[in-house]
């Protein structure tokens, strides 16, 4: 095994020891305040919807094989100065657009696209009983870079992606702390959470299970089959839906249409909730659970890499990688004030 | 077996509070006593093998023993990709209880045989493949293997079966038993394991020659190692299996025999082009089809010992 894992989980079993804790500031009494009356979130969100942390994290290790390192329960934010969401995905992106310069590896558009949704959806995650999936695996660069910012990976671990003995690959391992389910073949991940949920639900425990789909994954049946699971057994589940309208050889409505998708969900029992997927503060507020148990489908609309002029809504940026010209061009396009 | 198997599941519920039980909408009569006695431990998802290994990933990531019922033929190949990436990447303990190995649906027709289930299973080092040869063997072998860590997948005959020569609780400790001795070796395991004990009966009554038989429970690489090296004095070894012979145990006999565990001659018996033809029937027809049957292992064996084998089976 690299230096670099192993550094990654001696940090795991350090926060799950509980001799490290990053101060709380998202998930607290104290930061809903303050997303909601200084931040992005400024009437938008009551605090009592945000979940608060309390108690000792259930001990995942013991449950998992012995000596084996997993994945550690979802992390509290990063140290330092306080930041707004937006500015978090402002410096997701950045790192996105870095490390997939230097490794050459594409798949970019699509990790700009979610940087917002795992921004938000790690603020609203209660990192004590929530799990998280990224059932569109591809994107894993953006939650790589969502995980160091949570101080759960190291930034060697971050830069080491997809280069040889490096667990940080194109798609997301389970051996990555902060990982709990590898994926990359598409249509599995909201499963999982089904059954996580499930498993809750018969164990009396408390927490929820959170999927991000790409529309285009939503293609495959196995999603179909778990979307009606979740709506008939009115499981606590919540699927976000990254509707950026592309995939792979072109656009979803020209490949094979999904609109209209919230009528769709609607009809299977999940509760919809249709928010601008590039705006932090909406798509944490869409993650309230609703009152009455049951599915929950967020249908972020986003733009594929966007952030990036030249590479929004191109389908060729789902596998191209940037070049040093591109690196500049993009980082500095980043910097520009919102459109 | 289907209902033994179910009966062991509910004793042991009893005793664990993390099984649970599930189905992909099959079962009918057989996970009833299952699923009145724990209605909140028994979920059947629907006609959707993909989404019940999904979900019995997540129930097993949060420490539950999920066992997956259905039909062997759906469980090994509809769902293999779900099984990979979910259970067998995660090393989680889903269990597959896969019934009607084989050709136990035979009149169903081709779509519910499970041929190729071992070939698919055996694929993976981190699968343990239980095929117990009766119903009294099914239930000790679950009993004693629901707990261990890893994914299972427990090959299971459809119907009962009785067999006082196959002793359950030794195969469910050791995973394979030897039966006979002499210079014909069986290699065996399930379904078959009844048929090839009344070959060396047969072999021994009718024809005069002397046969052993090794019927193997658990397929794995260190069970079989173990039951080969108590294979003893034989100059033939014969591999009778309700599975295609390309991968299932008699390629992983002949794996180990180019591997240099003996430079014997090797016959591999199994399911044989007929399967394809369309032609349904009982069980037992479609194992006469095949020349599957105690008589037609027999004659095979004797054909074996006169005449120079074909090489490839």
């Amino acid at each position: 095994m690299s230096l670099p894992l192993e550094g990654s989980w001696s940090t795991a079993s350090r926060l799950d020891e509980g001799q490290v804790r990053p101060p709380d500031l998202v998930g607290t009494p104290a930061a809903v305040d303050e997303l909601t009356t200084r931040g992005p979130l400024r009437g938008r969100l009551r605090p009592a919807a945000a979940h608060v942390v309390t108690g000792a994290p259930p001990s995942r290790q013991r449950r998992r094989g012995p000596g084996r390192p997993r994945s550690v329960p979802i992390p509290r934010p990063d140290q330092g100065p306080e930041r707004s969401l937006a500015e978090r995905s402002l410096a997701l992106r950045r790192l996105v657009l870095e490390v997939a310069h230097q490794a050459r590896v594409g798949h970019i558009a699509s990790c700009l696209s979610i940087a917002d949704i795992l921004t938000a959806a790690f603020a609203v995650m209660d990192p004590d009983h929530d799990t998280f999936v990224l059932s569109k695996g591809h994107a894993a660069l953006a939650l790589y870079a969502c995980l160091h910012q949570r101080n759960l990976i190291s930034r060697a671990d971050l830069f080491s992606y997809c280069s040889d003995n490096s667990l940080f690959s194109v798609h997301p391992d389970h051996h990555i702390p902060g990982v709990r389910f590898t994926t990359g073949s598409l249509g599995y991940g909201l499963a999982y959470a089904v059954g996580v949920s499930l498993a809750q639900r018969i164990g009396a425990k408390p927490g929820r299970a959170i999927a991000v789909l790409s529309d285009a994954e939503v293609n495959e049946g196995s999603v179909w089959e778990s979307i009606m699971f979740a709506g008939h057994h009115r499981l606590p589940v919540t699927a976000i839906v990254d509707v950026n309208g592309q995939q792979a050889l072109g656009r979803t409505r020209e490949v094979l249409d999904l609109a209209p998708l919230a009528p769709k969900l609607a009809a299977f029992g999940w509760s919809v909730r249709d928010v601008d997927g590039h705006d932090p503060g909406l798509i944490l507020a869409a993650l309230r659970p609703d009152a009455v148990p049951g599915p929950v489908a967020v249908l972020a609309r986003t733009v594929a890499g966007r952030g990036v002029t030249f590479m929004e809504g191109r389908v060729e940026w789902h596998y191209w990688p940037l070049n040093d010209t591109q690196l500049a061009q993009a980082l500095a396009d980043l910097d520009r004030p919102a459109r | 077996m289907r209902a033994e198997a179910i009966a062991a599941l509910v004793e042991l519920a009893e005793l664990d509070s993390r099984v649970v039980l599930l189905t992909a909408d099959l079962g009918f009569t057989v996970v009833e006593p299952f699923a009145d006695r724990y209605p909140d431990r028994f979920i059947n998802v629907g006609v959707a093998e993909n989404n019940m290994i999904g979900i019995a990933t997540g129930l097993a990531s949060e420490g539950l023993l999920p066992f997956c019922y259905s039909i062997a033929a759906f469980l090994s190949m509809r769902c293999f990709e779900a099984f990979r990436d979910g259970p067998v990447v995660h090393s989680l303990p889903v269990r597959l209880l896969a019934v009607g190995g084989g050709v136990g649906y035979g009149v169903s027709g081709i779509t519910h045989y499970a041929i190729e289930d071992v070939a698919l299973m055996r694929s993976s080092d981190r699968v343990a493949i239980y095929a117990p040869p009766t119903s009294l063997a099914c239930s000790e072998m679950v009993r004693h293997s629901y707990a261990e860590p890893g994914p299972i997948y427990y090959r299971l005959a459809k119907d009962a079966v009785v067999d006082s020569r196959v002793p359950a609780a030794a195969i469910a400790q050791d995973g394979f038993f030897m039966y006979g001795r002499g210079p014909v070796a069986l290699i065996t395991y399930g379904r078959m394991a009844a048929v090839s004990l009344d070959a060396v009966d047969r072999l021994r009554q009718v024809h005069g020659t002397d046969a052993q038989c090794a019927v193997v429970a658990r397929l794995d690489p260190g069970t079989l190692h173990a039951a080969l090296a108590a294979v003893q004095g034989y100059d033939y070894v014969v591999t009778v299996e309700d599975h295609t012979i390309h991968g299932g145990i008699g390629s992983m006999v002949a794996e180990c025999m180019a591997e240099g565990w003996s430079a014997g001659t090797l016959r591999r018996l199994g399911l044989g082009s007929e399967v394809w033809s369309g032609n349904a029937g009982s069980e037992t027809y479609l194992l006469g089809e095949s020349r599957l049957t105690a008589a037609d292992i027999c004659t095979s064996i004797l054909q074996l010992r006169v005449r120079e084998p074909s090489p490839c089976g």
